[in-house]
């Protein structure tokens, strides 16, 4: 598969873990959040990072013979979907929703695309109803943290067009 | 994150100008009535200026 080269960023929805204003990569299992498993898996000693709130940081393969990311054969690369759903799920305390800008080499998928690069632009302003650690502010953290805003979903959809192309699924 | 499904095409973006977007232009608060202007004094030594010359 070549790269067609395409004039804008892509833009896209995805969901982390929000603690202590870091946004993780990972999976919600059974309403418990596990940052990054497929690190955990090669290096289980190898610290979580969240992403970066000051550069961007080109995505990598954790696949003991990497390549690099985002690969066609892999799951590898910044994720994200193209679409917002209009009460997405929340999976555990930590969930945070919110939109990305993509850029670089980018898989793009049936309904979401894994990119070499990509950083948060804002916060759904969506927080799941039994959440009381960080005194509630979870979400307030992080939108400071990454100097990004905090938005309800008509708002986020329209700041979010504003920075890149947005595809229908 | 879930399935986003298989993949359709490879393609290659630009970095995304790093610019604020357009801000809502602030309601601006209604303005006080204007003040009269000052009422300017005649031109030349008015008779203040003259009781309190020395040789008055």
């Amino acid at each position: 598969m070549s790269a067609e080269p395409v004039a804008q960023p892509l833009v896209g929805f995805r969901r982390w873990g929000a603690m202590r204003g870091g946004l993780y990569s990972g999976i919600f299992v059974a309403g418990k959040f596990l940052p990054n498993p497929a690190l955990g898996m090669v290096a289980p000693r190898a610290p979580q990072r969240p992403w970066p709130t000051d550069y961007d940081r080109a995505a990598k393969c954790f696949a003991l013979r990497g390549h690099d990311a985002p690969f066609s054969a892999c799951n590898c690369g910044w994720a994200a979907y193209y679409t917002l759903a209009e009460e997405p799920d929340m999976p555990g305390h930590e969930c945070a929703w919110g939109a990305v800008v993509a850029w670089g080499t980018i898989i793009e998928c049936e309904s979401g695309f894994r990119a070499e690069y990509a950083r948060p632009l804002a916060l759904l302003d969506r927080r799941h109803p039994d959440d009381i650690r960080e005194r509630g502010k979870r979400l307030t953290n992080a939108a400071e943290a990454y100097a990004i805003p905090l938005l309800d979903r008509t708002e986020l959809l329209a700041y979010a067009a504003w920075h890149g192309e947005v595809r229908a699924a | 994150m879930g399935d986003i499904g298989k993949p359709l095409r490879e393609t290659e973006r630009p970095a995304p100008v790093r610019t604020p977007p357009p801000e809502p232009v602030p309601q601006r608060e209604p303005l006080a009535p204007a003040k009269p202007a000052p009422v300017k004094a005649p031109a030349g030594r008015s008779p203040l200026h003259d009781a309190r010359a020395p040789n008055a």
